[in-house]
């Protein structure tokens, strides 16, 4: 192990426009990247400068020309089979590239599991600041830095937090927070190649394979609905209802961490403080009593749904509909009426 | 194998409390913990000691009272424990607090896997682990859900991603941050505690640790500063439904629909 030297810091007085990471997995565009050109196009707007994009893969030309059609200006690419698939160091080394030849004020990236690895790799390289796991963004008039708001001990506090010094200022952005950019049928802006640096043409991790762990399984943190099980819902075969209801809405399947822990359902559905953090559009939370851990990681769901035997459980207090009653009579009750319709 | 386990020692409360003039976190007088990720570190450490042998490291910065969660990982059955302690550290961004460990790394010597929890529950930035390995310059793989397996100078994990996991192979030594779904960690045995009780964590400065410059750490070496904490907006108040099954369900129905 080497210690790395120190980094050569971009002068701030060069710096303009905004730049966000374009994510992509297996020739898809992430719907992260559209929430991402959302923001930046607003913050970009804020200040009168460029929004640009940088989008890594390989054979990723198609998805260059998709993102013409979300109001960005340029689209910085690095295209490369060593970029195939994300591993940190090559993508780190690559985004480093696209930064130092823009320029870029400010730096945003979603905070989904390959920005929220990448991300942190890249403020080291170049020797910025981070704020992770942003919930608000916005331009101080005075100074036209960054303000990034982000909440800490699970949301029971936030926090606004300044980089005016260092460029670019660089944000982590939580899924579902900002509006994505429309896509609009006229294209625009233009396509700018980067080249590889050549310290990222030899990858030193190797990618094996990508295991969907459920066919048609839903991204919790993705979601515009999720419906989770927790202790009071009895026992594994409980999901089958808590899975027919969700069905029934069109959402994904979460649980509390005492499901998780009894072994009912698999750690991917867990949603809390040691799971995912969600922000549906709706949650349902079934057979949850409420504890601080489960809250901090569903409370800021536009609607919340709570069905619970006991009319003291603290999921009540965040409840938008508090559903007082058997969980095995109610939950079914819900997905037949939802598939009904009318 | 050589492990060190990077460990945080965090609240044990939601209810904290902020300096007003700085922004900080008030941490005296408050109960603390390891953070819940960091045990499932320091716990995979010890398996693969228990596999391959060698030693396991926890290290962790902070206050003297930090020195409590190294205690807990000596318990765990963690061979050494080093704690980096300078009020010249306080104040420090995770771009500074990465820029420090990897230099306390470096003074721990020949190591071969660095394991750290996913993020911690207090700042829950995930940040500090990826910039420890960019630092060091060595690979890193976040988000470890099972490490399949160690040979030949590899190590095989599979990385927990929205829609499943990935699986990478990674040569030694590298950085593995890891998440809850790792494995269950151990209770602390008796004797374990005994020798937790005893042991004495190597206790550094930053005068100890090679090529740290006094301009890269703490409040001076971060790139962040907070400006203003407030208290989230109370959700409003909620509407009770009671009543039979379907008669809550079509109560429920009828308010979603507008």
């Amino acid at each position: 192990m080497e210690l790395m030297k120190d980094p050569e810091v971009l002068n701030p007085d060069e710096c303009r426009g905004v730049c966000i990471f374009a994510e992509q997995r297996r020739g898809a565009l992430s719907s992260a990247a559209m929430e991402m050109a959302g923001a930046g196009r607003r913050l970009a707007d804020a200040l009168g400068e460029d929004l640009h994009a940088a989008l890594l893969g390989h054979g990723v030309g198609d998805l260059a020309e998709e993102l013409r059609h979300y109001g960005i200006d340029k689209i910085h690419v690095v295209d490369d089979p060593v970029l195939a698939d994300f591993l940190d160091e090559p993508y780190s080394a690559a985004l480093c590239r696209v930064v130092r030849d823009v320029k870029p004020s400010i730096l945003l990236g979603a905070a989904t599991n390959i920005g929220r690895s990448l991300l942190p790799n890249v403020a080291v390289r170049l020797g910025a600041g981070l704020t992770a796991g942003c919930t608000g963004l916005a331009i101080d008039d005075a100074t036209r830095s960054l303000v990034a708001t982000r909440p800490a001990f699970g949301g029971t506090i936030f926090a606004d937090v300044v980089m005016e010094n260092r460029r670019p200022q660089i944000a982590t952005v939580r899924r579902r927070v900002m509006a994505p950019a429309e896509r609009r049928d006229a294209p625009s802006g233009e396509i700018v190649r980067h080249d590889l640096p050549p310290c990222a043409a030899s990858a030193r991790a190797k990618f094996l394979e990508s295991v969907d762990e459920l066919a048609g399984a839903v991204d919790l943190t993705a979601a515009d609905v999720i419906v989770s099980g927790g202790r009071g819902i009895g026992g594994p075969e409980a999901f089958e209802m808590i899975r027919e209801l969700a069905d029934a809405l069109g959402g994904g399947v979460g649980a509390s961490r005492a499901a998780v822990d009894a072994g009912w359902i698999a750690y991917s559905h867990q949603v809390g403080q040691t799971g995912k953090q969600v922000r549906p559009k709706v949650y349902v939370a079934c057979g949850i009593s409420g504890a601080i851990q489960h809250l901090v990681g569903m409370r800021a769901s536009d609607t919340i749904i709570a069905i619970n035997r006991d009319p003291e459980a603290p999921i009540f207090r965040v409840a938008t509909y508090g559903l007082v009653g058997d969980v095995h009579k109610i939950v079914p009750a819900l997905a037949k009426r939802f598939r009904e319709g009318g | 194998m050589n492990i060190v386990v990077c460990i945080k020692q965090i609240p044990d409360t939601t209810d904290v409390k902020f300096d007003r003039e700085t922004g900080r976190l008030k941490r005296e007088g408050q109960p603390t913990t390891i953070n819940a990720l960091d045990e499932h570190a320091v716990e995979e450490a010890l398996r693969l000691k228990e596999q391959h042998g060698g030693a396991v490291t926890a290290l962790t910065m902070g206050p003297e009272k930090a020195v409590d969660v190294l205690k807990h990982a000596v318990a765990m059955g963690a061979d050494e424990a080093v704690h980096v302690c300078d009020d010249a550290l306080a104040g420090a961004d995770t771009l500074a607090t990465s820029y420090l460990l990897a230099r306390a790394i470096g003074k721990i010597g020949a190591v071969d896997l660095i394991l750290c929890g996913g993020e911690t529950i207090d700042g829950a930035t995930a940040c500090v682990g990826p910039g420890v390995a960019q630092n060091l310059q060595i690979p890193c793989v976040c988000f470890v859900q099972k490490i399949e397996g160690i040979a030949d100078g590899k190590i095989t994990v599979q990385r927990m991603m929205e829609e499943g996991y990935d699986r990478v192979e990674c040569p030694l030594p590298a950085l593995l941050t890891v998440v809850k779904g790792i494995n269950v960690p151990r209770i602390s045995s008796l004797k374990g505690k005994m020798r937790a009780k005893k042991h004495q964590p190597k206790a550094l400065t930053v005068a100890d640790l090679p090529e740290v410059k006094p301009e890269r750490i703490g409040a001076a070496g971060s790139a962040t500063r907070v400006t203003r904490t407030f208290s989230p907006e109370k959700r409003p108040e909620g509407l009770m439904l009671e009543g039979e099954a379907d008669e809550i369900a079509e109560q429920l129905y009828q308010h979603l629909r507008k």
